[in-house]
Formats: C-alpha cells, sequence, structure tokens
C-alpha cells in the first residue's frame, strides 16, 4: 500500500509538472535570483525581518494570478518595480484578459486609438496603453505646433482672430431619430443647466438647406468655441415612416391613423435644417463641412447600428479626407441599456476604413459633457489639418505679397489644391488685391461694408493665403454649403450684431421649433424661417458681401441707411429687408 | 470522520480531517487514486514537499471554514468579476499574518490545489500592491530595483500615463 501510494504520488507530481506547472525550474529560477539579490540587498533585507522578497519566494504563475486582480494603472507601476516584475506584468495572456476586460466599458476610440486596427498588430499590452481612452498622452501631436515656437493655443487664437468663419458640423444619424434617443437635440437647444452650449445665433440656409444653429461651446476652463450646426433628418416621406414605425413596432399602415397624426408622417419641408439627404449625397455636391456628428442609438443591436453604415460612408465621402468625423453612440435612459460598445460601432460601421480622422464617444442624449469633450477633440483634428497648412499658407502669403501680379503668381497657384473652402476665398480675394475691378459699393453703417458681386463659375487658380494681405484687411468667406453656390463674404461679427440686436423675437422660436426633431409641426417653421430669412442678410444672396475692417476709400453717403447699390434686383430685394431689420 | 497524515516539508506530521483534505484537489484526487476509504493508524504518511506545517495547518482551517462553500465555477475566464469583489471579514481577518507566512500560504495552496485560497490570498496580495507607486511597491515588498537608470527611465516613459490616471 505504501509503495503504491509512494508511486502514485510520484506520477501525480511528475503529471502536474508536465502540466506546466513547471515548479523545479521556477524553484531554480527563483533560488538563483535569491542568491544574486542576497548578496547586494542586505541592508534591505536586515532593515526589516518580517518583510521578504516577493520575487523569490512566489513562482511566476502565481504573481501572475495576483496581477490579474490589479487594473492597467497599477500593472504599469509594478512594470516599473523590477525587471521580473516587468517581465511578468508584460505577460500577453494578462493583458488579453484586461483587454476582454475593458474594451467595451471604454467611452472613446477614435482613428488613432483604434484598437481594431492593432488588435494582432502588436502586443495586447501595448494595444490597451494606446486605445484606452482614461490614457492621455502628455505631449500634444507635433503637428500643432509652427515653425518659431507658435504654441497650438497661440494658433487657435490667432486663427479665430483672423479667420472668422465658424467650423461647420453637420449632426445627422439614426441616434437623433430614433424615440429612444432623439433627445439630444433637444438637450442641445434647451441646454440650460450647464450652458455648455449655448444657441447664440442661426444660419439660415438657402430655402432651409444649409440653415442651422451657431453654439457657443464654453469649456470648463473658461474658454469658448464656436460653430455652427446643421441638424439633418431623412425626411423622405416613407424612409421616416418606415423608420419610425419599426422603431416603436407599429406597422406603418397603422401610422396613418395613429392617434398622433403629427407624427407618423414626415412633413415633407420642416425647418430648414430638413432636407432630403439621398439627393444632396447623390447629386455629387461637395458638402462643405468641417465635420460630421453621426449618431447611432446605443440601446439597439449592432446589426441595426451596421444599417447605417452606407449613409455615414456617403457622408463621408462627400466631406474633405481631413475633416473629422464623430460619431456617437447615444443613450436614453441609464448606463446599464447600453448594448452596443464603443468597440462594436467601430466594426458595425467600418469606421476603419473611413480615410476621415474619426472618433467614437459614447454619450448620453440627456447630457452634452461628453459631446463636449469629443467636439473638442474633432476641433483638434480641423486645426491640426488648419494648421499645419498654416505654416505654409503664410508663407505663400509673404512669397505672393511681395510679387503680386508676376510669374510666381502662378507657380504658386499650380502649386497648391484648389479644392478647400480656404482656396476658394484666397483666390477671390487674390483678385480683390490684384487689382481686378470688382464692382463696389460702400453702405455706412457703424463700420463699413463693401459689397461685391462676385461671378459664380468657380474662380481661376490663385495662390493660397488665409486672406491676410499686404494692406492687412483681413476677408473672410462664409460657405453656402452648397458646392455650387458662390462665396458669400461678410463680417461676421457684424451680421451677428445685427442678427442679436433684432432677433430677440425670432431666433428662439426658431431654435425651439428645430428642437422639436422629427415631429415638429410644420407651422412653428415656416413662421420661424419667415422671421429669420427676414433677418439674415446671406440668406441665398447670389452675390458676395465682402467687407474690410478699416475705412472706407470712397466718403461715406450722407445718408446712412440708402441703398445705391448696383446689384441684381433679387438680391436688391433681400437687402431692403435688412434695411427694415436695422 | 477518520484523519489522514501528511508530512510536511519540515518533517512534521499534521493529522487532518479526510472531509476538509478533500478541498484540496490534489489529495482528493490523490486519495481517490489509492482508493482510501479507510486510515489504518499504521498508514505511511503522504509526504508533501514544497507545504511547511504551518501552512498546511493554517490552509486546512480555511479550508474547515469554506466547507459548505458552494463549489467554484469550473471556466476560469469568465469566474473572475469585472471588479473583483471585497474579501470577507472572515478572511480579511484570517489572512492578516506576516508576508512570509502569507507566501507560504499561497505557495501551500497552490501545491495542493486550493483554488479558493489560493484566489482569496492573491486577492489580498493584490490588495497590498493597489494604489501604490512604484517606489511603495518595492518598500512594501522588499523588492530591489534592478533596472539600469536608463532602462528605468524607459520603462517609466512608457508608462507615464498610468502616473497621471
Amino acid at each position: 500500500m505504501s509503495f503504491l501510494s509512494n508511486t502514485l504520488y510520484n506520477l501525480n507530481q511528475y503529471i502536474r509538472e508536465r502540466l506546466g506547472h513547471s515548479r523545479e525550474a521556477s524553484g531554480q529560477r527563483l533560488s538563483h535570483q535569491q542568491s544574486l539579490t542576497e548578496g547586494t540587498a542586505e541592508d534591505a533585507a536586515s532593515s526589516s525581518s518580517t518583510t521578504v522578497d516577493i520575487q523569490s519566494l512566489l513562482p511566476p504563475e502565481i504573481l501572475l494570478n495576483i496581477f490579474a486582480y490589479l487594473n492597467a494603472q497599477d500593472l504599469c507601476s509594478c512594470a516599473c518595480v523590477s525587471r521580473h516584475f516587468n517581465q511578468i506584468g508584460s505577460d500577453e495572456l494578462l493583458w488579453q484578459f484586461l483587454l476582454n476586460r475593458d474594451l467595451p466599458t471604454w467611452s472613446r476610440l477614435s482613428r488613432d486609438r483604434n484598437p481594431d486596427s492593432l488588435i494582432g498588430q502588436v502586443s495586447s499590452k501595448e494595444v490597451y496603453i494606446r486605445c484606452c481612452p482614461m490614457v492621455r498622452q502628455n505631449t500634444p501631436p507635433a503637428a500643432w505646433y509652427l515653425p518659431g515656437g507658435l504654441g497650438y493655443e497661440r494658433v487657435r487664437q490667432y486663427l479665430s482672430k483672423r479667420w472668422k468663419r465658424n467650423p461647420k458640423f453637420a449632426l445627422l444619424g439614426s441616434g437623433i431619430e430614433s424615440r429612444r434617443t432623439s433627445k439630444l437635440v433637444y438637450s442641445l437647444v434647451h441646454n440650460r443647466l450647464g450652458q455648455q452650449f449655448e444657441p447664440i445665433n442661426m444660419i439660415n440656409g438657402v430655402d432651409g438647406i444649409g440653415s442651422g444653429i451657431t453654439y457657443r461651446m464654453t469649456s470648463d476652463d473658461g474658454g469658448s468655441y464656436v460653430f455652427d450646426l446643421l441638424t439633418l433628418y431623412s425626411c423622405r416621406r416613407e424612409d421616416a415612416r418606415g423608420s419610425w414605425a419599426k422603431r416603436n413596432g407599429f406597422e406603418p399602415a397603422s401610422c396613418c391613423s395613429c392617434s398622433r397624426p403629427r407624427a407618423a408622417p414626415m412633413p415633407e419641408k420642416g425647418i430648414g435644417a430638413r432636407r432630403r439627404r439621398d439627393s444632396r449625397v447623390d447629386g455629387g455636391t461637395r458638402l462643405e463641412l468641417d465635420g460630421l456628428i453621426y449618431t447611432v442609438d446605443a440601446e439597439s443591436s449592432p446589426q441595426e447600428v451596421a444599417e447605417s453604415q452606407p449613409e455615414l460612408e456617403a457622408f463621408a465621402a462627400a466631406l474633405q479626407p481631413n475633416r473629422p468625423v464623430l460619431v456617437l453612440p447615444l443613450i436614453g435612459r441609464s448606463d446599464n441599456c447600453r448594448t452596443v460598445s464603443c468597440m462594436q460601432t467601430i466594426q458595425a460601421l467600418k469606421l476603419g476604413q473611413l480615410p476621415n480622422p474619426w472618433c467614437v464617444q459614447a454619450s448620453d442624449s440627456r447630457e452634452l459633457s461628453a459631446m463636449a469633450q469629443s467636439l473638442r477633440h474633432c476641433d483638434n483634428a480641423i486645426l491640426a489639418s488648419s494648421g499645419k497648412s498654416f505654416g505654409c499658407v503664410c508663407r505663400q502669403a509673404a512669397s505672393w505679397s511681395r510679387s503680386i501680379g508676376g510669374q510666381q503668381r502662378s507657380t504658386a497657384a499650380r502649386a497648391l489644391p484648389r479644392r478647400s473652402i480656404r482656396c476658394r476665398q484666397d483666390s477671390m480675394w487674390a483678385r480683390q488685391a490684384a487689382g481686378g475691378a470688382p464692382r463696389s459699393r460702400c453702405l455706412q453703417e457703424s463700420s463699413s461694408i463693401e459689397w461685391t458681386e462676385m461671378p459664380p463659375p468657380p474662380p481661376p487658380p490663385m495662390p493660397s493665403g488665409l486672406g491676410v494681405v499686404d494692406d492687412g484687411s483681413i476677408k473672410c468667406a462664409r460657405d453656402t454649403g452648397l458646392g455650387s453656390w458662390p462665396t458669400r463674404m461678410c463680417d461676421w461679427t457684424d451680421s451677428q450684431r445685427l442678427f442679436n440686436s433684432a432677433s430677440s423675437m425670432g431666433a428662439g422660436e426658431a431654435c425651439n421649433a428645430s428642437a422639436e426633431s422629427v415631429d415638429s409641426d410644420c407651422q412653428a417653421s415656416r413662421n420661424s424661417r419667415q422671421t429669420a430669412s427676414n433677418l439674415l442678410l446671406i440668406t441665398g444672396f447670389p452675390g458676395a458681401l465682402l467687407l474690410k475692417e478699416e475705412p472706407p476709400l470712397a466718403p461715406p453717403p450722407p445718408e446712412s441707411n440708402s441703398f445705391d447699390f448696383d446689384l441684381p434686383n433679387t438680391a436688391e430685394r433681400r437687402l431692403r429687408n435688412i434695411s427694415v431689420v436695422i | 470522520m477518520p484523519g489522514i497524515k501528511l508530512l510536511t516539508v519540515d518533517n512534521e506530521i499534521v493529522e487532518v480531517d479526510a472531509d476538509t483534505a478533500k478541498q484540496s484537489l490534489l489529495l482528493r484526487s490523490m486519495l481517490h487514486d489509492l482508493g482510501v476509504t479507510e486510515i489504518d493508524d499504521d498508514e505511511e504518511a503522504i509526504s508533501l514537499p514544497h507545504v511547511t506545517a504551518a501552512a498546511l495547518r493554517k490552509a486546512m482551517a480555511w479550508c474547515a471554514h469554506h466547507k459548505d462553500d458552494p463549489p467554484p465555477p469550473e471556466d476560469d475566464e469568465n469566474a473572475r468579476d469585472l471588479q473583483p469583489q471585497q474579501l470577507s471579514s472572515w478572511d480579511a481577518e484570517f489572512l492578516r499574518m506576516d508576508q512570509s507566512a502569507l507566501f507560504e500560504l499561497i505557495q501551500a495552496a497552490n501545491y495542493l490545489d486550493i483554488r479558493g485560497l489560493l484566489d482569496t490570498a492573491c486577492k489580498a496580495v493584490a490588495d497590498a500592491i493597489r494604489g501604490r507607486s512604484p517606489e511603495e511597491i518595492r518598500k512594501a515588498f522588499n523588492i530591489r530595483c534592478d533596472f539600469t537608470p536608463q532602462e528605468e527611465e524607459q520603462v517609466r516613459r512608457e508608462t507615464e500615463w498610468c502616473e497621471e490616471k
């Protein structure tokens, strides 16, 4: 019996050792380590008799077991402790376990932090560290810095001062059309508590197309960021009815007779922000947007989110490739009801294939702090692109201004891309500076406004510049959002002042109306649209409004409110509307 | 219930209750393989290398207390919760011992294959590490930093973000 027991015991031990415990090997290694450390760490050992070296006593597999109870941050602290800890704490399986555990809870991922593209390429630890949103790299990307030591903040200040066009975002997607999460738009406009987003202005598009609201976003550190937001709903009747019915569990037929007739049939024309999306994109017009905010309903399933993928792809294709796409998987109730994580959103929407920089931010449709954070992220992406070209713009402008009209102009023109808004405003501006005589008149109000009619066809190639010329005057362009329309120019602060002085009656209701989102009634929006079209001077004006900040060269006309321009009839009519407002 | 005799590494014979001992998967399979139903007094003790008498008594005390616990789930991956649970007060009190004894206990639990005790003890060690800086960890566990300054700088840079939260 005893012989048998010993044999069995030996066998048992043998099997256990073969099964990877490798007790003997680790014991040898540890005793070796111990002998190494004993000689050199005498003082440490003698100072405390109760503490013992954890490394020499515990085999690696137990250390691994202990580490598995720690989070990534503690593991990184452990990695700094010693070589042995670093080696064990970098174990692939350990970090895979952490990644599997934590990945669904990460609330923000972006193109630079896309686990989908990194998994399998680099170690799990690196994936974790490079993608985890709790990780904040200390140093901003070098692209934000200009030669000459201009820091990010200074570039930002400079750009916002000189380049008066607000970044323009479009807000769209199944998230704001789903019943569960459509409150986001409402939260945006009626954000009275946090005051993170303050609607300060209204942009009227052309017959409602391209209209939206200008928001001022205040950050915690007191900075503010002004941007335009266009809210786009799919408003094809069958689409809307189908999706509404689908999301609410009704058959399409029952919608027409349901007790809330407003909700079921979607108005063909609503407040300006609505439009036919598909025709817009299919028509080949370039959306002149600075970014896309695409919402999905995170309380649905990944399969439903995946249905939105073609739409997002089409819109992103209409963007310039360096413009950011912000994806918001929205929830409407509590955190527990999130069924689609950020990672699943990335996979469902195939974000890895987008050429644009993108960012996924899990957020709640009832509060906006997450959106505010990620918008700042988008702003950085815009600045990174515009800031990067900014240096070259400055240099080009300098060299160009030295040789206006010379040979350099055409060579510089060939070297620069012509696609962007900037180029368009530049060329317009270059023509102006090069002495092409625009028909111009002066309107004397508190500041001087110079009206210039611009011809609609796309301008000839011209050197780039941000609107800074040798005479120091600043010009800026506002884009219509429609590729085929001519660019209009105006001093935005002035029109904003105009707007503010007279808008207390119109804009508020307009905002409210748009916030009612999908089933807002047409009447209010029609009213507000009429009011607003009387208010804003850029509406559908097929010419250009150009402003110089310095006193006009011509002496001001005696009567300040007179309009004696040589302008097309339609434009004049609209301008007369403005004079009423003034 | 009959007791079984175990010979520890420090040549001490410890008699433990067979039912309690069966929480150790190692002892259980040994007893099963041997077909032991009754233990004679003249039975030779089973020798257990790597286990000290003190650790064995501690481990058996833990097993006796957790005798009626539900068996741990089989699947290792899913067994671990998203947020590791707090130790029960009894466990916390039980594990209040100096580090060398705790490490001996962990080794004994590992060798004897007592899953619950091993996890509990590892959790206790993890709690001691959690939230501490590298220097504090070194001090707590008497670890000597064997990085060269360059290596330490490199490792610190790689994990820099972790320090700021």
